[in-house]
């Protein structure tokens, strides 16, 4: 490429085919003429405001039209975009300002969090004209930076990965697989403070595709299945957690789509095989850090295959990676290490952490060239016989339960090959490694029906004996946190035995459908065990968990009304509605 | 695309049991640190004698104060 600056690409683009559209977002139509025009004349305003090679500007506006302008103009008037969600709370909002030591704050009709200077864009867009003072073009280098992407950390505060100009034009300018042509267009689903978000916009507006912005309302997966299917995006990038729902609840809307990328957490084997059949182009699964800019490797999903783990595949063009033990020596084939990244779009640094740029960026004793960095992600993976790469879980998510080493991604991903399970995390639950249980958390895939005694079986097939989940919770969905991950913290606390509830001695249960009814009511509540005589909402029951267990009821051929549930929560009033409506000897 | 574990280590300061290292920079003015005992990796200098891996960063966090490339800031 003959330039490595994002908006000389954009300008590029704009040139050869002005009429072209450049950004839509609900209603909403920015040519590339209009989009031009726009970031030209705002980066003009910033640039009389003081912003410069070097400077930092905090973009608060949601997903949308105006985002794209300000980033674009940021970057024109040599500036690094610093993108937060203005939802997101005042104190965190004022910690990523401080921190970036931002210059400005670009808001978009809505108040910035204050006590910084701010641009409302659309009064300075409407004002019109290039203001005085604006003073000659940035000189602005391919290493410079374009963007700040602030990340939580597994402790303290949040931190600012620097990615360079030269980072994202040689992700989208380099590996054929994820080449946007001129024309296409590329779904904006990524809230603008994930770096997924570079994809969908940079590698769009560099090629003359169009950004498709997603309203950030389209929260149901009923809506967004919806507009997916008016949408029909040639690219669409999800979230692992977003992916599952959508194929559990709207496998069909993959057939609207040209090629689906996901990734950021296990995929399940199932879910990616169900989206490859139905999608026009190809379905990727996609692994990469915010600190190598945004994708790393990318594996193909073979609809054909049997998978028992999607691998994250094969590490892009321009990039290296290398599976590394502790003293960042390459471990043997197929043995679990971190995986290492080098090459082309490692990020400058963390903003003003210089400690702990060196601990994660360190020499590269594999790189031919001279003085290069090596990004050591957190994250383990083997090198498969193939030549693809597993991902196996993250360093971090190691425990130990009684004296055992245990991976709890590892797990997770035993478990996520189960053909009825639709997402899943295991947790450590527990104050010190003696009393610490492991906990899965499972939502079924579709209309799926799971009982513990399935999953424990399942388990007990494909992982030794100390990897086995004590205690197993079922649930309709898994939380997801705004990235679409799902959101660990969010988890109920397990309630694991009976005796955690202060009730009176268990009735066990007598006959056939007592006993057929009871595993059922300690399966949907999670429980060791239940009595004949519980009331179903004193043992942690809710509305959620009752319909699920009338669901299990049909499925096993009893059919019971909620209102009558209602009315006698319990096994024994249950077993009476059976016995009185509907005898079911046969099972006893 | 997603967030790592990064800080884990750095901040949770894990002890390595008498593994020691040096600060090591390259030509870009950039530091890292590295095992003693390995070859340090063609492009890069050993800076001070060997300290933990805590100290080493330590040291690094004072000398290090523009984390732009040199190369980059030579060009202004």
């Amino acid at each position: 490429m003959q330039h490595q600056l994002i908006h000389a690409w954009v300008a590029g683009a704009a040139a050869e085919d002005p009429d072209a559209v450049a950004v839509t977002a609900g209603g909403t139509e920015l040519t590339y003429r209009a989009l031009h025009a726009d970031a030209t004349a705002l980066a003009a305003v910033l640039r009389a405001r003081g912003v410069t090679v070097g400077s930092r500007v905090v973009v608060a506006v949601p997903r949308s039209t105006d985002f794209v302008v300000a980033a674009l103009a940021v970057l024109k008037a040599g500036g690094a975009y610093v993108p937060i969600d203005p939802e997101y709370p005042v104190q965190r909002q004022q910690l990523i300002l401080a921190d970036s030591g931002a210059a400005l704050i670009i808001t978009a009709g809505t108040a910035g969090p204050g006590g910084y200077p701010e641009v409302d864009m659309r009064t300075a867009l409407a004002a019109g004209g290039a203001p005085a003072g604006a003073g000659p073009e940035p000189d602005v280098r391919p290493d410079d930076l374009a963007y700040i992407v602030y990340t939580s950390g597994s402790t303290g505060a949040p931190k600012g990965v620097c990615v360079t100009h030269a980072a994202v034009t040689d992700l989208i300018g380099s590996d054929p697989r994820l080449a946007v042509a001129r024309g296409e267009v590329v779904a904006h689903l990524a809230p603008t403070a994930f770096d997924a978000a570079t994809f969908e916009i940079w590698s769009a507006l560099a090629r003359g595709a169009t950004v498709a912005a997603l309203s950030k309302d389209e929260i149901s997966v009923a809506e967004l299945g919806r507009t997916l299917r008016a949408v029909r995006p040639d690219w669409l990038f999800l979230t692992t957690g977003l992916f599952h729902l959508l194929v559990d609840h709207d496998v069909d809307m993959f057939s609207s789509v040209g090629t689906v990328l996901t990734g950021g957490d296990v995929l399940s084997p199932q879910h990616v095989q169900a989206a490859a059949e139905s999608v026009k182009r190809d379905l990727y699964a996609a692994y990469g850090p915010t600190e190598t800019t945004v994708f790393a490797t990318l594996h193909k999903v073979d609809p054909a295959r049997s998978y028992e783990r999607v691998p994250i595949g094969r590490v892009l063009d321009n990039k290296t990676l290398h599976i590394l033990d502790d003293q960042l020596r390459e471990v043997a084939p197929g043995e679990v290490g971190e995986i290492c990244l080098g090459g082309n779009g490692l990020a400058r640094c963390y903003h003003n952490r210089a400690a702990l740029t060196a601990d994660r960026f360190v020499p590269d004793a594999g790189s031919p060239v001279a003085g290069s960095r090596l990004y050591r992600t957190g994250d383990l993976g083997r090198l498969l016989p193939d030549g693809e790469v597993e991902f196996v879980g993250r360093t971090d998510r190691q425990v130990k339960v009684r004296g055992f080493r245990v991976e709890l991604g590892e797990i997770e991903a035993a478990l996520s090959a189960h053909e009825a399970i639709g997402a899943v995390a295991v947790l450590a639950v527990g104050d010190d490694e003696n009393s610490k249980r492991l906990v899965a958390y499972v939502s079924p895939a579709g209309r799926s029906v799971l009982s513990t005694a399935t999953l424990r079986r399942w388990v007990g097939g494909a992982l030794p004996g100390y990897l086995a989940p004590s205690h197993y919770v079922l649930l309709d969905t898994l939380p997801l946190d705004p990235n679409g991950k799902v959101d660990r913290k969010a988890l109920p606390r397990p309630w694991t035995t009976r005796a955690d509830f202060d009730l009176p001695e268990a009735v066990a249960p007598r006959t056939g459908t007592e006993r057929l009814v009871t595993q059922v009511m300690a399966d949907v509540l999670g429980l060791d065990e239940v009595g004949v005589e519980d009331d179903f909402y004193a043992l942690g029951g809710d509305s959620l968990r009752s319909v699920r267990m009338l669901e299990h009821l049909r499925a096993l051929g009893i059919t019971v009304s909620s209102r009558d549930f209602l009315r006698r929560p319990t096994v024994r009033g249950l077993t009476g509605l059976v016995d009185e409506l509907q005898p079911v000897g046969g099972r006893a | 695309m997603h967030e790592t574990a990064a800080e884990a280590t750095a901040e949770g300061a894990v002890p390595e049991n008498g593994a020691q290292y040096t600060v090591v920079r390259n030509h870009e003015d950039q530091y890292s640190v590295w095992r003693i005992g390995q070859p340090v990796p063609q492009g890069w200098q050993e800076v001070g004698e060997a300290v933990s891996r805590e100290e080493a960063l330590a040291r690094i966090e004072e000398a290090w104060l523009d984390l732009c490339p040199l190369s980059l800031r030579s060009a202004r």
